[in-house]
């Protein structure tokens, strides 16, 4: 990896977050009274999460392997079952650490048996 | 009534303190196995200090997403914390210097937050640090320690890794999906929008960033018309 552009990228990143937090605690003092503005800014890190999320996930889990067309079928199927993992977790409200945890594990896990059959 | 010490903070701040360990943990190693640097990791945390803002944008380094793209879609991503922190404004005490004010910015995360407008008074600047330096320890301690145990993790395991942001993305998402209508209306827009973006011909060049914050900004825009939410009133 690149280390300039990483250095830019994690800079970039910074100088974004802090402006975005920075910015209202010292200029504004007035409350926000418009309820859309207000529920657009509640619903965006959702909308947000699930479009990285779909169908970004299928692709996350090229293995040493994922040069040829099989591998990377391969790679889609134990992309879902580690999905399927951590939705299910998820929905019995699991914290964060177990959800990626354990879809690491069903992945690992996957990937040793298609790859052996 | 209990007063606001830089003590009470502290304490105030350990479970959140405990919860950030373990969330940027799962950072260290998601960078490692993303093959990032071993500085890497611990950099983001120390000068970024935000969750998802840091999962997203690791994530999009590893892809080589342009830096525009990467400054846009953190825009939008930390949106609200725009909506947090003129809430969190009209807390603070007028006491408060403005260099204060700019050290306080840095650590106004979601848990912070949360925490300190349960307090239900005027916040002065040795509780507000207080709360932010356990929390931040917290923080930047797990990403140390997850960065450590990513680079003694076996080749396959890391690459399983892969699938653990997307996993932690899940997580956040889902728990508050199941509850709410106008969410899980919000989420299925996003999910469709992208996967149109995604997989049309000639509509795809546009690139997968570009596609993730026009679905992101569309389908909250939408949500934000069917379901407006009435507003929290932080000052009662």
């Amino acid at each position: 990896m690149n280390n300039v552009y990483l250095l830019l990228a994690v800079t970039a990143m910074a100088i974004t977050t802090y402006l975005i937090r920075a910015i209202p605690l010292v200029l504004f003092r007035k409350k926000l009274k418009n309820k859309y503005l207000y529920s657009f800014l509640n619903y965006i890190p959702y909308a947000v999460l699930t479009a990285l999320i779909v169908p970004g996930i299928l692709y996350s889990t090229k293995s040493a392997v994922s040069i040829d067309s099989i591998a990377t079928t391969q790679n889609i199927i134990t992309a879902c079952i580690g999905g399927a993992v951590a939705l299910i977790l998820s929905l019995l409200n699991r914290s964060l650490i177990i959800v990626a945890v354990a879809s690491t594990i069903a992945v690992y896990i996957a990937q040793f048996i298609l790859s052996s059959i | 009534m209990e007063t606001l010490t830089f003590r009470k903070g502290l304490r105030d701040a350990i479970p959140i303190a405990l919860g950030y360990f373990s969330v940027s943990a799962a950072f260290g190693m998601i960078c490692i196995s993303n093959k990032m640097p071993m500085w890497a990791a611990p950099l983001i945390s120390l000068t970024n200090f935000t969750g998802t803002g840091q999962f997203v944008g690791a994530n999009m380094i590893a892809m080589g997403s342009l830096i525009i793209e990467i400054i846009l879609t953190l825009m939008v991503i930390n949106a609200r914390y725009f909506l947090m922190s003129i809430s969190l404004s009209q807390r603070l005490s007028s006491k408060i210097t403005l260099l204060g004010r700019f050290a306080i910015a840095f650590g106004n995360t979601d848990e912070i937050f949360a925490v300190a407008m349960q307090q239900n008074k005027i916040l002065n600047i040795k509780y507000m640090f207080g709360l932010i330096l356990c929390s931040f320890s917290g923080w930047v301690g797990g990403t140390v320690a997850g960065t450590l145990i990513g680079s003694f993790m076996p080749i396959d395991l890391v690459s399983a890794m892969g699938i653990a942001i997307y996993a932690m993305f899940i997580a956040i998402i889902v728990p508050p999906l199941k509850k709410s209508k106008p969410i899980f209306t919000v989420v299925a827009i996003a999910a469709v929008l992208n996967c149109i973006f995604t997989y049309t011909p000639v509509i795809n060049g546009i690139g997968s960033s570009w596609s993730v914050i026009i679905s992101g900004v569309v389908a909250a825009a939408i949500g934000a018309i069917l379901f407006p939410q009435e507003m929290e009133d932080f000052n009662e």
